[in-house]
């Protein structure tokens, strides 16, 4: 009996502890690195902290190595990178653009797709905040409530310009398991317009620093031209005068002119900029590194190129222009020596700078002449060079990035009136735009409403010294040419040539360097293969 | 062969860069141990020291480790005591980083000399990822200290004769400090300018555990029954922070004078820090039963709960187990059998859980990572971290296993048999998820089901059993078939049933599809039979269409199952000879039935790449017909089958017995070498390579290389 006593009182005493240590279920809650969201309630003093991140994924859409600048640019006819003598193959990364044979799984298409996407949810999640009273504002609500739908807008335009029919979210608190239906690239269109345009009435109209980098009315209106610009594409239907009537509100204003240079809208410290509307923001220690910053002389300037500028680390010499769109420029047109970076490079005491892979020991001299795609020497081709490199480059560069400008402003009203029937009035804006790169030969800066009438000077056809492949295709059967060459010239490596292509009708008709059209379903790019696979709604593209 | 027209610059010297960053290494290792006392308080003492050389130069290692373990009873052994310390410290000195100069000197240019005329090293700082691999080894320095500390104490007590009762506790403090410094004349600094680079890195975690279980064990006549209940608590924590700097006015400091870097003035140098926490809680009960040693029973249940999935809606999870087994040579009818030593059938079935490794998964956080220009001044901009899952749960494992063991002829004979079934529910894994409307495209949550079926089989036998000779051998033999099952769950479908995951090294497309109802690790991409006269791959589609070079899209649509990763058989086979003092061991192992991509040769044994160093193979015709003119791309040409058969170790020994010598009772020396030999058809360095994760069967081409040891050793007892 004694013996069960202790059995018992053991048990007693053990059941005791066990109660006592029930209490010992308190999950570890302290979190150190984040906040947890439920915890945190915003001061006014956290409103730029809070809104900022909707802005910041558009540095990634633009400048990440796999973002829509290169999307534009590598898979049109001015900028390639070609295999080099120091890789740049990559299993096809840089050709695929080039020969229009991306697939769905190309990094391009998923950091665009994902980019613009994430700013749109970040976008509609700040909506949400500020509209349920979240994020606390007494004043301003409006005006900011109409920036952000243009922000998603300027988001939304990226999609359809790339994607065509893309699915509208603008929603924050969707029910759980929500899968959204894709609209069609008409009723995107629409909803783009009408965001923007109910938006202007409300949207701030100061164009100094406190709305830079950031959508006023004007930047507005800029992306309302951009998309009627490009309607008929979009939707089958021109819009001519909505083009006209947008630009012409920006004008009007007198809010913005041409700056006296064309390359001051590129130069680092770029943000005083009086031809600036809208652009993205970069710095070399705020917003740089691989993701998110602006790396361009990295990925087109030679190793030896650090010299030149005292880069802080060796480029890797891949991006360069396509041989017959330097072809194109006017000897005297004073933006193809400035633009692209030619002939005997320099450290920057003066000395000549030597070749160090396949022209070992020779001078470095950048050549006009790339072999092909497949192959090239270290010395092919003119460099990427309209952004200002500083002396003393860091990794990230800090010049911004302007994605609206006056000077497209005006263009975008020319080429309107071009295909309205005004040629004439045309050729005034274009003039305009051209006279502050033909300083040395000023009546060289004259275009007449005829010429712009005229075809390309661009001699379409493949050159592929490595596969010994020629065709003669020639530009002279390209409706309005002359404008698309003008457009070549004054927005060279802006990221945006893919899309003129297509407005005039060549992106994959003509040939050019090693590339070969490969489908008219290639103007637009495939879903991204992920979002087909998690998205049961999604339907691919046209021939993908 | 530059002689030969390949286009690839002669720099006049000859070098093998493998050869001068490597060496001979000598190691020593010491161990001692002592044991002492009596019934009521005894104890066991060890101490060693190691001193490991790595096979590339400067790689050093210094290992210092002890223990005390103290037991005492008191009260009629009705309480006792157990307290243990253990010490163990590791310091590595190697600065540089082991596969990037490996990398280096296997794609160096064996014509490259190691330095100028004038005594400076030889440097092309024009290339990227290419760097003197002997000057990044010379030009650095650098030390890797770890510290482990464990104190545990448990007491049991005894209050009758079937009860025990036991309390737990142990602690374990980890603690690492490390530095790094790079010289004015270490390349990162020639090429970009700077004068020395210096980082140093400290952290710090703890590891806490209690635990106390009741144990009630009784035997009535035949009857044997045990129950046991209890709870556990750990807890974990790590914090740390690092530093950098450049821009040194002297390189005497190394890492040791931080302060004095000029990039910190400049705004370039860098600093962070960090801190986490974590608990698991369980509770936990068992009841065993037996009758005779013939009839067994074992029923368990857990009940867990974990820190990681706080904000989650069941942080708990519930795991329960049984398991019976009949001991067949205890019944009346095998009496006669009388050979059989054992024979026990048993059957099994049990859940385990895995929590994820980070912590607030579930929950919405927000955090600081990017900078947003407003006003003309940058203000950091506050986001969402990650998509939360507020639907995370444990990862449960069931597994059903049926299995024999047996023994036979007084051991001379025995092993095992086992067939098991494995389901993992509710895979954890960052699943791709659809963005819009999810702000990021990945979340981590419980999506996949997976089987693993696979029968094992281990024999020992001894066929030799003598005075003077004996020779012991054991065989093993497992197969395992693995399945994705579904990738599907009430909040989530895929619509195509599969994912891609892994890539081939720097090659740019997915490596490895993960798809349902096929196994896991699928080599899968583009398939190539033959090459055109003018050395341009022909590939063949799915469909079995051969396709040239020129007109092949590389569409999604173009690829296909090429092979797999994880070896589907694996056997092994130790061997233990003793004749007379000698004694000689050999082990061997082997699997079979995988394919392995070849980066090494994917990356070197390209033509057109000529900037770095190449295969010699690179210049042989392709499919035995013509050379390769087209760019390095990833393909079936580079995968292998990847079966083996190694032989590890080999260890022979020799037994002094009595020595003679006054306080030495015995004496064993021995030479015994690991990675011996190995018999396969694969043309890399080491088939052996990675066989974890969704993207298994890639030969990493900066893998540290597998090395063959040689070991000397003497064995005292005292």
């Amino acid at each position: 009996m004694k013996n069960y006593r202790i059995i018992f009182k053991s048990f007693t005493l053990f059941v005791g502890i066990m109660f006592l240590l029930v209490s010992c279920t308190k999950l570890e809650d302290e979190n150190f690195g984040d906040i947890i969201a439920s915890e945190f309630t915003p001061e006014k003093s956290d409103l730029a902290s809070l809104v900022g991140p909707a802005y910041t994924n558009w540095r990634t859409l633009m400048m990440n190595e796999t973002g829509l600048f290169y999307l534009q640019e590598l898979t049109a006819d001015a900028v390639v990178i070609p295999a080099r003598p120091n890789g740049w193959v990559d299993d096809g990364l840089y050709r695929r653009p080039h020969l229009h044979q991306w697939t769905t799984q190309d990094a391009y298409v998923n950091t665009v797709w994902s980019s613009a996407y994430g700013g749109i949810t970040n976008t509609n999640r700040i909506l949400y905040q500020i509209e349920s009273d979240i994020i606390p504002m007494e004043e301003g609500k409006e005006a900011l409530i109409a920036e952000l739908k243009v922000l998603r807008a300027s988001y939304y335009y990226v999609l359809i310009d790339a994607f065509g029919s893309v699915p509208i979210v603008e929603q924050f608190d969707l029910p759980e398991g929500f899968l959204p239906e894709q609209s069609s690239r008409q009723e995107a269109y629409d909803f783009i317009v009408q965001e923007i345009t109910e938006a202007l009435p409300d949207l701030r109209e100061e164009s100094d620093l406190t709305m830079y980098g950031r959508f006023n009315k004007w930047g507005a209106y800029a992306l309302l031209a951009k998309v009627y610009l490009n309607a008929e594409v979009y939707t089958g239907e021109a819009n001519w005068d909505g083009v006209i009537s947008a630009t012409s509100a920006i004008i009007e204003s007198g809010n913005y002119a041409l700056d006296p240079n064309p390359e001051d809208p590129f130069i680092t410290e770029n943000q005083n900029s009086e031809e600036i509307i809208f652009a993205i923001p970069y710095d070399e220690n705020y917003a740089e590194g691989y993701d998110d910053g602006f790396m361009m002389h990295l990925i087109s300037l030679h190793p030896a190129n650090q010299a030149t500028f005292n880069i802080a680390t060796s480029p890797w010499g891949g991006s360069a222009a396509v041989p017959q769109f330097i072809d194109t420029y006017d000897e005297d047109d004073e933006r193809l020596a400035k633009d692209w970076l030619q002939g005997q490079q320099y450290s920057s005491n003066g000395e000549p700078l030597m070749g160090t892979m396949d022209m070992e020991g020779e001078p470095l001299v950048f050549v006009n002449d790339i072999p092909s795609i497949y192959s090239s020497s270290e010395a092919s081709g003119y460099r990427l060079a309209k952004y200002e490199y500083k002396q003393g480059l860091q990794e990230s560069m800090s010049n911004d990035v302007p994605l609206l400008r006056y000077s497209d402003v005006l263009m975008m009203k020319a080429e309107a009136l071009l295909r309205t029937g005004n040629p004439d009035e045309a050729a005034l804006l274009v003039t305009h735009v051209r006279e502050r790169s033909f300083t040395d030969n000023p009546e060289k800066a004259t275009v007449t409403g005829s010429e712009l009438l005229e075809g390309s000077t661009y001699d379409y056809g493949v050159r592929d010294e490595f596969n010994d492949m020629y065709t003669q295709e020639g530009g002279d059967d390209i409706q309005f040419g002359r404008f698309l060459d003008e457009l070549g010239w004054e927005f060279s490596q802006e990221g945006r040539r893919r899309q003129d292509l297509i407005r005039f009708g060549i992106f994959t008709e003509k040939s050019w360097f090693s590339h070969q059209p490969n489908g008219e379903f290639r103007s637009l790019f495939p879903i991204p293969q992920q979002e087909l696979n998690t998205n049961p709604n999604l339907v691919q593209n046209r021939g993908y | 062969m530059i002689g030969e027209g390949v286009p690839f610059s002669d720099r006049g010297a000859s070098t093998d860069w493998l050869d001068e960053i490597t060496r001979i290494p000598f190691s020593h290792v010491h161990n001692l141990a002592f044991r002492g006392g009596n019934a009521k308080t005894n104890y066991i003492a060890t101490a060693g020291y190691r001193s490991l050389e790595g096979i590339m130069l400067k790689s050093n290692q210094i290992g210092l480790n002890g223990r005390i373990d103290v037991n005492h009873n008191m009260f009629d052994d009705k309480l006792k005591f157990n307290v243990g310390i253990l010490y163990r410290k590791y310091s590595n000195s190697q600065g540089y980083d082991a596969s990037e100069v490996y990398q280096d000197a296997l794609s160096r240019n064996p014509t490259e000399p190691t330095k100028n005329p004038d005594g400076t090293w030889y440097e092309r700082p024009d290339i990227i990822y290419y760097e003197n691999p002997l000057a990044q080894i010379h030009e650095s320095e650098g030390e890797n200290v770890n510290s482990t500390t464990r104190l545990n104490a448990s007491v049991s007590y005894f209050p009758i004769e079937d009860l025990h009762i036991k309390g737990l506790v142990s602690q374990e403090n980890h603690y690492n400090i490390s530095g790094y410094s790079e010289t004015f004349n270490h390349i990162s600094n020639i090429r970009d300018n700077r004068r020395g680079y210096a980082t140093r890195n400290t952290s710090t975690g703890t590891d806490f555990l209690t635990e106390l279980t009741a144990t009630y064990d009784k035997k009535i006549n035949l009857h044997k029954f045990s129950v046991l209940g209890g709870y556990s608590y750990q807890e974990g924590s790590t914090e740390g922070f690092l530093m950098d700097n450049y821009d040194f006015p002297t390189d005497v400091f190394s890492y040791h004078n931080m302060a004095w870097g000029d990039a910190l003035n400049a705004g370039r140098a860098n600093m962070s820090s960090y801190k986490s926490t974590w608990n698991l809680i369980g509770f936990f009960s068992r009841v065993t039963y037996n009758y005779d040693n013939k009839y067994l029973f074992m029923g368990s249940f857990r009940h867990e709960a974990s820190s990681k999935f706080l904000g989650a809606e069941e942080p708990w999870g519930s795991f329960p187990a049984v398991s019976v087994g009949w001991r067949i040579n205890r019944e009346q009818f095998m009496e006669d059998f009388n050979f059989i030593d054992d024979l026990k059938l048993r059957a099994g079935y049990g859940v385990t859980g895995t929590a994820p490794e980070a912590s607030f998964l579930g929950v919405a956080r927000l955090g600081f990572s990017d900078y947003f220009f407003q006003n003309g001044e940058w203000v950091p901009a506050l986001q969402p971290v990650s998509n939360p899952n507020p639907y995370l749960r444990w990862e449960e494992k069931h597994e059903t296993n049926i299995g024999l063991d047996f023994s036979f002829l007084n051991g001379r004979m025995g092993g095992s048999m086992d067939y098991y079934v494995r389901r993992t529910n509710g895979l954890l894994y960052d699943y791709p998820v659809p963005s819009p409307p999810n702000l990021y495209d990945i979340t981590t949550a419980n999506v996949g089901k997976m089987e693993n079926k696979g029968f094992e089989a281990i024999v020992n036998v001894i066929p030799v059993q003598g005075e003077d000779f004996q020779w012991n051998t054991s065989m093993n033999f497992s197969t395992n078939q693995n399945k994705l099952v579904s990738l599907q769950n009430e909040l989530y479908t895929l619509t195509n049933n599969f994912f891609d995951v892994g890539h081939y090294d720097d090659a740019g497309l997915q490596s490895h599809r993960v798809q349902v109802g096929e196994s896991i690790g699928n080599h899968f991409g583009f398939k190539v039979v033959d090459v055109s006269e003018e050395g341009e791959w022909i590939y063949e589609t799915p469909s079995g269409e051969r396709v040239p070079y020129d007109e092949f899209e590389r569409r999604e649509e173009d690829k296909q199952i090429l092979g797999n990763g994880l070896p589907t058989y694996f056997a092994g086979w130790n061997n233990n000879f003793r004749y007379k003092n000698w004694d000689l061991s050999i082990s061997m192992r082997g699997a079979f039935d995988f394919q392995i991509m070849n980066t090494q040769r994917l990356f070197y044994e390209n033509p057109t790449l000529t900037i770095f160093n190449q295969l010699e193979s690179a210049h042989e015709p392709v499919f035995g017909k013509a050379k390769l003119t087209v760019p390095q791309e990833a393909n079936s040409y580079y995968l292998e089958d990847g079966d083996y058969w190694k032989i590890d170790n080999i260890t022979l020994g020799y037994n002094l017995g009595t020595t003679g010598i006054k306080y030495i009772k015995s004496a064993r020396v021995y030479v015994s070498s690991l990675n011996t030999f190995t018999i396969t058809g694969y043309s890399g360095i080491d088939p052996e390579v990675n066989r974890i994760g969704l993207a298994p069967g890639i030969d990493d081409r900066n893998k540290y290389p597998s090395t063959r040891t040689l070991t000397i050793g003497v064995n005292l007892k005292f």
